[in-house]
């Protein structure tokens, strides 16, 4: 007989959405093979209920391919997956009503209007016809199409029909997002907006898992991240615990009022600080600029910045240069696929 | 097993069907489509009629009425026939291949629509916009009873004929949707497997008839009686596999009094070979073929990897 559902090793016993559930995405031994080349190679990875797991790499990483097997889109050559403790492999409609998957593509009825393409989606999930009115104003509230609730899909812009796309994963209220590069092809205004909405979303407990290539979101949003490279998982943890990897010394910049020299002085004295540097500050302003290396973890950091203000230094900006989050991507790359 | 509560769900609640139809008959595609066809109908309609009127020396010359309504019904056939054969693959061959060239495919398959409730949508959109056609016509079709002498049989068997003719040629062009990814390829095997059908099929068949009889130069009785047998057997069978031929052969049998269910063929020497009548063969078979396909599309759709 046909086993109708699996649990995961650690899953307990649930049919739909088992708030509980710590895991909300579990890959076990993944792997997918195109022919002779492994696309994605035994990976194995947990994302828990309520994160944004941000899934970065180079392109040809396998991110699309993890991306479409979780969706259930693609069977895995070997291995596991499991979406709030549900196989897919032997649970595909049951993990379908748990997910909403945006692919990196856009897929367009030119002929129908946003509101009748949203209306078809719902339907496809078998939402009643009474529920879906109220259902379709507020998601495109959510995602401020509500004016163009009437025009044609293919008149929308590329940054509108992104949202709209988000929208129609939205459609069943799914737990778990899955967002193959949310944001590519964007201009910042509407990477912004797409971003804003994933905050939103996690706000609301959804949890995304969501990849991308650009480092920005990953460091606004991400409360953790992987690092995908030729089809291996090759870092993976908090953003800060992995700049700390890659390099155990960030820079860090501060811009004072005035005070520098106090500042440089205070600054030398602490443990962890080296490498202090006075920047060029602007040409007929008091404000002074230093940048310094800092070992230590991001309480150690904290510390630093209390200290100097404590001393009473007008501290007027204190951050860590984010070309820091380049330096971990290429660190834990190493430029197997181009 | 297909339940109630299933068929209502592929039928009734069917999404696919909802946005196919609401789509189609935007824009003024259909519009143009159902215009030209009405029209064709009616000025081959009016044609006819005033050749019947020009040509007819007394209108109390009941016989030639007859066989002027029964001419005008065959008219009214033919064309629909045609209509549905360029029509039918032209609907369906784009339904699956299209969505994976839109990139919406994927989008389906993770929703909770079957396959097989994606390809019955499609399938059924575009039987129904056949329907509207053949039923728009219907009042150009009253001309031929209005005259008279055609049968209740003529009938019944002509829309079966027409309506199984739209199953398969719509089931066609979904089989080859789900089997290419490219609109354009399956809309021209599409087409070509509805002309083999038509024009192909009669063609193969006559040649293998002139080949196994020896040529046109020999007649009925110098041909052996088990080659007769095997002739009128390939011959029946090739109208029965064609919806032109298989029309004519049932309008021939019942002007010949033979009756709606049995063909009687006679051989050389007297005895008749009954085999039953084209037209039960060609919706049986059709139809079989028809559900093959919709399964296999349904198969196909659920394992296809984008």
């Amino acid at each position: 007989m046909k086993k109708l559902y699996q649990f995961s090793p650690r899953g307990s016993l649930t049919l739909g959405y088992n708030p509980f559930v710590m895991e909300a995405i579990q890959l076990v031994d993944l792997t997918r093979c195109y022919g002779k080349r492994t696309a994605v190679d035994q990976l194995n990875l947990t994302v828990v209920s309520g994160e944004v797991f941000g899934f970065v790499g180079p392109n040809g990483a396998g991110k699309t391919t993890t991306l479409r097997m979780i969706a259930g889109l693609l069977p895995p050559t070997k291995g596991e997956i499991y979406v709030n403790s549900l196989s897919v492999r032997h649970s595909p409609l049951l993990v379908r009503r748990q997910i909403g998957y945006m692919p990196d593509y856009f897929g367009v009825y030119p002929d129908l209007q946003v509101w009748e393409y949203l209306d078809f989606f719902a339907a496809c999930y078998q939402i009643s016809e009474s529920q879906r009115e109220r259902l379709i104003d507020d998601l495109l509230d959510l995602v401020e199409l509500s004016h163009r609730k009437n025009d044609l899909v293919d008149r929308l812009s590329r940054g509108m029909k992104q949202r709209l796309s988000l929208a129609r994963a939205l459609i069943h209220d799914p737990q778990v997002l899955l967002l193959d590069e949310p944001a590519s092809g964007l201009d910042p205004r509407a990477r912004v907006e797409i971003r804003e909405l994933l905050k939103e979303l996690a706000h609301m407990g959804k949890t995304i898992f969501f990849s991308t290539h650009i480092l920005a979101d990953v460091a606004e949003i991400c409360t953790r991240v992987g690092i995908l490279e030729a089809g291996h998982l090759v870092a993976e943890g908090r953003l800060e615990d992995l700049r700390l990897i890659a390099s155990p010394r960030r820079r860090v910049a501060l811009t004072l009022l005035d005070q520098v020299d106090r500042a440089e002085a205070l600054l030398s004295t602490l443990s962890g600080v080296a490498n202090i540097e006075r920047l060029d500050g602007n040409t007929g302003s008091q404000r002074a600029s230093l940048s310094f290396e800092f070992a230590g973890d991001d309480a150690g950091l904290s510390s630093v910045l209390s200290q100097l203000v404590q001393s009473g230094l007008p501290v007027l900006q204190f951050h860590e240069d984010q070309h820091d989050l380049e330096e971990v991507f290429l660190r834990a790359t190493k430029g197997i696929v181009s | 097993m297909i339940t109630l509560s299933s068929a209502r769900r592929l039928l009734l609640r069917n999404p696919v069907i909802t946005r196919e139809v609401r789509t189609r008959m935007r824009g003024g595609r259909a519009f143009i489509v159902l215009t030209a066809h009405l029209l064709a109908l009616a000025v081959a309609l009016a044609v006819a009629y005033l050749l019947f009127y020009t040509s007819l020396t007394t209108g109390a010359n009941l016989e030639a009425r007859r066989l002027f309504g029964k001419a005008i019904f065959g008219l009214m056939i033919w064309m629909e026939l045609i209509t549905i054969s360029f029509t039918a693959p032209a609907l369906t061959s784009g339904a699956i291949a299209s969505e994976r060239e839109r990139q919406t495919l994927d989008l389906l398959r993770v929703t909770l629509l079957s396959p097989r409730a994606l390809v019955m949508g499609k399938y059924f959109s575009g039987l129904v916009f056949i329907f509207l056609l053949v039923l728009s016509s219907l009042p150009l079709q009253t001309l031929s009873f209005i005259i008279g002498g055609v049968l209740a049989q003529e009938i019944l068997v002509a829309i079966l004929i027409l309506a199984v003719t739209a199953i398969a040629f719509c089931a066609i062009g979904i089989f080859f949707s789900s089997l290419f990814s490219r609109v354009l390829l399956s809309t021209v095997l599409s087409y070509a497997f509805a002309i083999f059908v038509v024009f192909g099929i009669p063609m193969i068949f006559l040649l293998v008839l002139i080949v196994l009889s020896g040529g046109l130069g020999n007649t009925i009785n110098s041909i052996s009686l088990r080659t007769q047998v095997t002739l009128i057997f390939i011959a029946w069978l090739a109208v029965s596999m064609t919806p032109g031929a298989t029309i004519i052969a049932t309008e021939a049998a019942l002007l010949d009094h033979q009756g709606l269910l049995l063909a009687r063929l006679p051989l050389s020497n007297g005895v008749e070979i009954v085999l039953p009548s084209p037209w039960i063969f060609y919706v049986i078979f059709y139809l079989l073929i028809s559900i093959g396909m919709l399964w296999f599309s349904a198969k196909r759709v659920g394992s296809i990897e984008t």
